[in-house]
Protein backbone atom coordinates (compact mmCIF):
# COMPACT_ATOMS: atom_id res chain seq x y z
CA UNK A 1 0.00 0.00 0.00
CA UNK A 2 1.37 3.18 -0.89
CA UNK A 3 0.77 6.09 1.43
CA UNK A 4 2.03 9.89 0.24
CA UNK A 5 4.72 10.67 2.37
CA UNK A 6 2.80 14.19 4.10
CA UNK A 7 0.54 12.23 5.45
CA UNK A 8 2.60 10.25 7.93
CA UNK A 9 2.18 12.86 10.64
CA UNK A 10 -1.15 13.20 10.69
CA UNK A 11 -2.13 9.46 10.60
CA UNK A 12 0.32 8.97 13.17
CA UNK A 13 -1.21 12.02 15.22
CA UNK A 14 -4.53 10.72 14.41
CA UNK A 15 -4.27 7.97 16.17
CA UNK A 16 -2.84 9.18 19.35
CA UNK A 17 -6.17 10.97 19.58
CA UNK A 18 -7.49 7.49 19.59
CA UNK A 19 -8.66 6.91 15.89
CA UNK A 20 -9.08 3.19 15.39
CA UNK A 21 -8.85 3.96 11.35
CA UNK A 22 -5.91 5.85 11.57
CA UNK A 23 -4.19 3.23 13.80
CA UNK A 24 -4.63 0.36 10.89
CA UNK A 25 -2.59 2.33 8.60
CA UNK A 26 -0.25 4.05 11.33
CA UNK A 27 1.87 0.64 11.50
CA UNK A 28 2.52 0.85 7.75
CA UNK A 29 4.24 3.85 8.11
CA UNK A 30 6.29 4.00 11.14
CA UNK A 31 9.51 2.59 9.16
CA UNK A 32 9.27 6.20 8.37
CA UNK A 33 11.60 8.91 10.64
CA UNK A 34 9.69 9.69 13.55
CA UNK A 35 10.23 12.57 16.02
CA UNK A 36 10.93 11.88 19.85
CA UNK A 37 7.42 13.47 20.65
CA UNK A 38 5.74 11.10 18.05
CA UNK A 39 7.66 8.50 20.01
CA UNK A 40 6.78 9.24 23.33
CA UNK A 41 3.17 9.44 22.19
CA UNK A 42 3.19 6.43 20.53
CA UNK A 43 4.49 4.09 23.48
CA UNK A 44 1.96 6.34 25.79
CA UNK A 45 -0.88 5.36 23.55
CA UNK A 46 0.17 1.46 23.70
CA UNK A 47 0.84 1.83 27.77
CA UNK A 48 -2.32 3.54 28.17
CA UNK A 49 -4.59 0.27 27.19
CA UNK A 50 -2.29 -2.00 29.41
CA UNK A 51 -2.63 0.99 32.56
CA UNK A 52 -6.46 0.52 32.49
CA UNK A 53 -6.19 -2.88 32.83
CA UNK A 54 -4.16 -2.48 35.26
CA UNK A 55 -5.76 -0.21 37.67
CA UNK A 56 -9.20 -2.20 36.85
CA UNK A 57 -7.38 -5.31 38.52
CA UNK A 58 -5.69 -3.23 41.56
CA UNK A 59 -9.48 -1.96 42.31
CA UNK A 60 -10.76 -5.33 41.97
CA UNK A 61 -7.63 -6.75 44.21
CA UNK A 62 -8.81 -3.65 46.60
CA UNK A 63 -12.46 -4.60 46.85
CA UNK A 64 -11.57 -7.99 47.77
CA UNK A 65 -9.72 -7.45 50.08
CA UNK A 66 -12.39 -4.87 51.96
CA UNK A 67 -14.80 -7.69 51.61
CA UNK A 68 -12.34 -9.85 53.07
CA UNK A 69 -12.20 -7.53 56.17
CA UNK A 70 -15.48 -7.44 56.88
CA UNK A 71 -16.26 -11.22 56.29
CA UNK A 72 -13.91 -11.56 58.60
CA UNK A 73 -15.33 -8.81 61.27
CA UNK A 74 -18.42 -11.17 61.49
CA UNK A 75 -16.41 -13.90 61.50
CA UNK A 76 -14.53 -12.31 64.66
CA UNK A 77 -18.52 -11.49 66.19
CA UNK A 78 -19.58 -15.29 65.63
CA UNK A 79 -16.76 -16.15 67.40
CA UNK A 80 -17.35 -14.31 70.15
CA UNK A 81 -20.16 -16.06 71.24
CA UNK A 82 -19.05 -19.64 70.18
CA UNK A 83 -20.19 -21.06 72.60
CA UNK A 84 -23.52 -19.45 72.19
CA UNK A 85 -26.04 -16.85 73.48
CA UNK A 86 -28.44 -17.60 76.18
CA UNK A 87 -32.01 -15.81 77.58
CA UNK A 88 -30.71 -15.79 81.56
CA UNK A 89 -29.57 -12.30 81.49
CA UNK A 90 -32.17 -10.44 79.10
CA UNK A 91 -30.27 -7.34 78.27
CA UNK A 92 -26.75 -8.89 77.59
CA UNK A 93 -28.62 -11.81 75.24
CA UNK A 94 -30.42 -8.61 73.37
CA UNK A 95 -27.11 -6.85 73.02
CA UNK A 96 -25.44 -10.05 71.98
CA UNK A 97 -27.62 -10.45 69.13
CA UNK A 98 -27.80 -7.13 67.97
CA UNK A 99 -23.94 -7.01 67.64
CA UNK A 100 -23.94 -9.82 65.34
CA UNK A 101 -26.86 -8.41 63.32
CA UNK A 102 -24.93 -5.37 63.10
CA UNK A 103 -21.81 -7.53 62.30
CA UNK A 104 -23.76 -8.83 59.23
CA UNK A 105 -25.86 -5.75 58.18
CA UNK A 106 -21.65 -4.24 58.15
CA UNK A 107 -20.73 -6.96 55.88
CA UNK A 108 -23.95 -6.84 53.55
CA UNK A 109 -22.86 -3.04 53.25
CA UNK A 110 -19.49 -3.77 52.36
CA UNK A 111 -20.03 -6.19 49.44
CA UNK A 112 -22.28 -3.98 47.91
CA UNK A 113 -26.09 -4.55 49.37
CA UNK A 114 -28.37 -7.65 49.32
CA UNK A 115 -28.40 -7.38 45.00
CA UNK A 116 -25.03 -8.19 44.79
CA UNK A 117 -24.69 -12.42 44.94
CA UNK A 118 -22.46 -12.46 48.16
CA UNK A 119 -24.83 -10.01 49.80
CA UNK A 120 -27.60 -12.18 49.05
CA UNK A 121 -25.66 -15.13 50.48
CA UNK A 122 -25.35 -13.26 53.46
CA UNK A 123 -28.83 -11.86 53.66
CA UNK A 124 -29.54 -15.42 53.87
CA UNK A 125 -27.20 -16.35 56.39
CA UNK A 126 -28.64 -13.04 58.44
CA UNK A 127 -32.22 -14.62 58.59
CA UNK A 128 -30.87 -17.67 59.79
CA UNK A 129 -29.60 -16.38 62.76
CA UNK A 130 -32.84 -14.31 63.03
CA UNK A 131 -35.21 -17.15 63.24
CA UNK A 132 -32.77 -18.76 65.77
CA UNK A 133 -32.49 -15.37 68.06
CA UNK A 134 -36.46 -15.08 67.57
CA UNK A 135 -36.89 -18.54 68.77
CA UNK A 136 -39.42 -19.29 65.30
CA UNK A 137 -36.77 -22.37 64.54
CA UNK A 138 -33.81 -24.13 65.47
CA UNK A 139 -33.25 -26.70 68.41
CA UNK A 140 -35.60 -24.78 70.96
CA UNK A 141 -37.93 -21.61 70.35
CA UNK A 142 -37.29 -19.90 73.58
CA UNK A 143 -35.12 -17.48 71.10
CA UNK A 144 -31.54 -19.07 72.57
CA UNK A 145 -29.13 -19.18 69.90
CA UNK A 146 -27.21 -22.73 70.50
CA UNK A 147 -23.39 -23.38 70.08
CA UNK A 148 -23.83 -25.73 67.35
CA UNK A 149 -26.19 -22.62 65.76
CA UNK A 150 -23.49 -20.60 66.13
CA UNK A 151 -21.19 -22.63 64.86
CA UNK A 152 -23.63 -23.38 61.31
CA UNK A 153 -23.54 -19.90 61.02
CA UNK A 154 -19.56 -19.50 61.03
CA UNK A 155 -18.94 -22.17 58.60
CA UNK A 156 -21.09 -20.17 56.36
CA UNK A 157 -18.77 -17.42 56.87
CA UNK A 158 -15.51 -20.00 56.10
CA UNK A 159 -17.41 -21.09 52.82
CA UNK A 160 -17.72 -17.14 51.71
CA UNK A 161 -14.01 -16.88 52.79
CA UNK A 162 -12.79 -19.27 51.00
CA UNK A 163 -14.60 -18.75 47.29
CA UNK A 164 -13.28 -15.29 48.15
CA UNK A 165 -9.35 -15.95 48.72
CA UNK A 166 -10.15 -18.38 45.45
CA UNK A 167 -11.02 -15.64 43.23
CA UNK A 168 -8.27 -13.21 44.41
CA UNK A 169 -5.84 -15.63 43.85
CA UNK A 170 -6.83 -15.75 40.39
CA UNK A 171 -7.33 -12.06 39.90
CA UNK A 172 -3.54 -11.66 41.67
CA UNK A 173 -1.91 -14.25 38.88
CA UNK A 174 -3.76 -11.60 36.68
CA UNK A 175 -2.46 -8.69 37.67
CA UNK A 176 1.33 -10.29 38.31
CA UNK A 177 0.86 -11.27 34.21
CA UNK A 178 -0.55 -7.62 33.39
CA UNK A 179 2.44 -6.04 35.23
CA UNK A 180 4.80 -8.42 33.62
CA UNK A 181 3.79 -7.82 30.21
CA UNK A 182 3.89 -3.55 31.15
CA UNK A 183 7.29 -4.38 32.56
CA UNK A 184 8.28 -5.90 28.91
CA UNK A 185 7.38 -3.16 27.49
CA UNK A 186 9.31 -0.44 29.40
CA UNK A 187 12.30 -2.79 28.96
CA UNK A 188 11.65 -2.84 24.75
CA UNK A 189 11.48 1.07 25.07
CA UNK A 190 14.71 1.32 27.31
CA UNK A 191 16.15 -0.77 25.01
CA UNK A 192 15.78 1.47 21.82
CA UNK A 193 16.84 4.73 23.76
CA UNK A 194 20.01 2.71 24.62
CA UNK A 195 20.87 1.68 21.20
CA UNK A 196 19.80 5.15 20.09
CA UNK A 197 22.01 6.82 22.39
CA UNK A 198 24.73 4.48 21.54
CA UNK A 199 24.57 4.52 17.64
CA UNK A 200 24.69 8.62 18.08
CA UNK A 201 27.27 8.32 20.07
CA UNK A 202 29.56 6.15 17.56
CA UNK A 203 28.14 8.73 14.61
CA UNK A 204 29.87 11.78 17.17
CA UNK A 205 33.50 9.52 16.98
CA UNK A 206 33.43 9.06 13.36
CA UNK A 207 32.81 12.77 13.12
CA UNK A 208 35.46 13.30 15.27
CA UNK A 209 37.94 11.16 12.85
CA UNK B 1 7.65 -15.51 47.05
CA UNK B 2 4.10 -14.41 45.94
CA UNK B 3 3.64 -10.71 45.97
CA UNK B 4 1.32 -8.69 47.60
CA UNK B 5 -1.47 -5.98 46.08
CA UNK B 6 1.08 -3.49 47.69
CA UNK B 7 4.37 -5.51 46.41
CA UNK B 8 2.83 -5.14 42.59
CA UNK B 9 1.40 -0.97 43.13
CA UNK B 10 5.16 -0.80 44.51
CA UNK B 11 6.67 -2.64 41.18
CA UNK B 12 3.61 -0.17 38.16
CA UNK B 13 5.21 3.02 40.46
CA UNK B 14 8.92 1.98 39.74
CA UNK B 15 7.86 1.35 36.23
CA UNK B 16 6.04 4.82 35.89
CA UNK B 17 9.72 6.12 37.17
CA UNK B 18 11.82 4.05 34.44
CA UNK B 19 8.97 5.48 31.96
CA UNK B 20 9.45 8.97 32.66
CA UNK B 21 13.67 8.29 32.04
CA UNK B 22 12.84 7.05 28.76
CA UNK B 23 10.48 10.13 28.04
CA UNK B 24 13.30 12.73 29.04
CA UNK B 25 16.03 10.82 27.09
CA UNK B 26 13.64 11.39 24.48
CA UNK B 27 13.19 14.48 25.09
CA UNK B 28 17.07 15.27 25.05
CA UNK B 29 16.86 14.20 21.37
CA UNK B 30 14.95 17.62 20.09
CA UNK B 31 14.44 17.46 17.13
CA UNK B 32 16.37 14.51 15.68
CA UNK B 33 14.06 12.81 13.38
CA UNK B 34 14.29 9.07 14.76
CA UNK B 35 14.74 5.81 12.44
CA UNK B 36 12.43 3.50 14.29
CA UNK B 37 13.06 -0.32 13.61
CA UNK B 38 9.53 -1.91 12.83
CA UNK B 39 10.71 -4.85 14.68
CA UNK B 40 10.43 -2.26 17.81
CA UNK B 41 6.80 -1.47 16.62
CA UNK B 42 5.86 -4.40 16.17
CA UNK B 43 6.80 -5.91 18.97
CA UNK B 44 5.76 -2.78 21.66
CA UNK B 45 2.49 -3.48 19.54
CA UNK B 46 2.52 -6.84 21.00
CA UNK B 47 3.20 -6.35 24.12
CA UNK B 48 0.50 -4.02 25.07
CA UNK B 49 -2.32 -6.02 23.32
CA UNK B 50 -4.44 -6.84 25.51
CA UNK B 51 -4.69 -10.22 26.24
CA UNK B 52 -7.86 -12.53 26.52
CA UNK B 53 -8.56 -14.80 29.72
CA UNK B 54 -8.34 -18.24 29.02
CA UNK B 55 -11.66 -20.16 28.78
CA UNK B 56 -10.42 -23.37 30.40
CA UNK B 57 -9.04 -23.35 34.06
CA UNK B 58 -5.36 -23.14 34.61
CA UNK B 59 -3.86 -27.17 35.07
CA UNK B 60 -0.60 -27.51 36.65
CA UNK B 61 1.75 -29.86 34.83
CA UNK B 62 3.55 -30.74 38.45
CA UNK B 63 2.59 -33.25 40.56
CA UNK B 64 3.87 -33.65 44.10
Amino acid sequence: MSIPPNSFNNSVAAAFHGRSDAVQTEFNLMSMPLTPDLLIAFCRQKLEGLDKQVTQAMIGQKTRGDTSKALANLQQALNLKSSGIDDKDAVASKAAKEDIVAAYDAAIAQVGGVNTALGQKLALELEKFNKAANGEGGEDRTGKVSEKEIASLSEGINTMQSALNRDGEMQMLELQSLVSQRQQALQLCTNLISTMNQSAMSVVQNVGK
Amino acid sequence: MKDTWEDLAATVARQDEEFERVRRALEALGDTQLQVPQAFLEELEELTSPRAASPTPFVHGLRA
